[in-house]
């Protein structure tokens, strides 16, 4: 198999997804009522059919940007750009549906319905995730000084873009934890999966991180990483 | 555009910002759309609500102003804002040094004219 196949076969998802978006815009835009979820709970359908214009346009120009890179430097360095490429466009989404969905608020008087501030995680849970997103700083140190002896992709992969994904759910949950919010979930489920999935991503990374310096109870840490975003969704009624 | 245009489209967003902290130390916190209307009365002219966006950007980085998120019956979210204490002190330093650069500027043109 050429690398150009390879390449195309990798960032397939995001060729699909991109236009399907973009296509799916315009049903959005024709609702009437409530609109969808853009990650700020029900805004209207205008903003609805500008996020997924958005966002199905960034992970096009992704997965054609990753596909090319491929194509000419091989699947290792298209794995190495799509994590990062993928959380730029999900950064970008954000923020651009925010800035729609505040101009927007600024249309529309206020109901007089009885209001109900949305809740963010505490101070303490902040700093309780920002202490153990900290904490694996020695521990990437450490694996990284050994990369030299590990030629695997997969390793090199690992150690990029687990942490940025923990990142990213982190700078969600610290900054935007609205994001989290599924229409089929209770507002206690999403409040708790607002802090497992950094949680969870984190222990994850450390997990991963720990295998590569050749510690071998790791595997507890991935179990917990693993099986924790579960249990929010057992524990609360959707 | 030339500098004129430049300075002045400046000088407009900064005030835009000094007006929005000066509505919300006034009247308490409000929901955008009563903050944009209350602008419009005050003001004699209505924000481009991508300005006031901005202008209100601006000051919740600053720390000048707080903005939260509240739901309110089945519909959308909606956000409501405050003045922080620390953008009741900013806006009167600012508001000190507005009023004497503009003072002298009227005393200027009146004694011109």
């Amino acid at each position: 198999m050429s690398s150009v196949v390879a390449a195309l076969i990798i960032s397939a998802p995001l060729l699909a997804a991109g236009p399907l978006l973009i296509a799916l815009s315009g049903e959005v835009y024709g609702e009437r009522g409530e609109g969808a979820r853009t990650g700020y709970e029900t805004v209207s359908p205008r903003v609805s059919a500008a996020t997924y214009r958005l966002l199905g346009t960034l992970l096009t120009l992704s997965g054609a940007v990753s596909a090319l890179a491929g194509a000419i430097w091989g699947v290792a360095v298209q794995a190495l750009l799509l994590p990062p490429l993928l959380i730029a466009s999900a950064v970008a989404t954000i923020e651009y549906s925010r800035r729609l969905a505040i101009i927007e608020d600024l249309r529309h008087p206020p109901t007089g319905d009885k209001e109900e501030a949305v809740p963010t995680p505490s101070q303490a849970v902040k700093t309780f995730l920002t202490g153990a997103y900290a904490a694996l700083i020695p521990i990437a140190i450490l694996a990284s000084l050994r990369l030299h002896t590990l030629g695997e992709d997969g390793i090199a992969v690992s150690l990029a873009s687990l942490p940025a994904l923990a990142g990213y759910t982190l700078y969600l949950t610290l900054t935007r934890p609205e994001a989290y919010a599924i229409p089929e979930l209770g507002r206690e489920a999403i409040r708790s999966l607002q802090v497992t999935i950094p949680l969870s991503l984190t222990l994850i990374t450390a997990g991963v991180y720990l295998d590569i310096i050749g510690v071998q109870l790791f595997w507890p840490l991935l179990l917990v990483g693993l099986v924790l975003p579960i249990i929010p969704l057992l524990t609360f009624k959707t | 555009m030339d500098v004129a245009d430049k300075l002045l489209r400046d000088a407009r967003r900064g005030l835009l910002a000094v007006a929005v902290l000066e509505v919300l130390l006034d009247e308490g916190p409000l929901h955008g759309y009563g903050l944009r209307k209350s602008l419009t009365i005050r003001m004699g002219w209505e924000p481009p609500e991508a300005s006031l966006y901005d202008a209100l950007k601006r000051l919740e980085k600053l720390g000048l102003v707080k903005g939260r998120w509240v739901r309110a019956g089945r519909g959308p979210l909606r956000r409501v804002y405050v003045a922080t204490e620390e953008g009741r002190r900013v806006h009167g330093k600012v508001v000190r040094l507005l009023s004497s650069i503009i003072g002298w500027l009227i005393c200027r043109e009146v004694g011109e004219g």
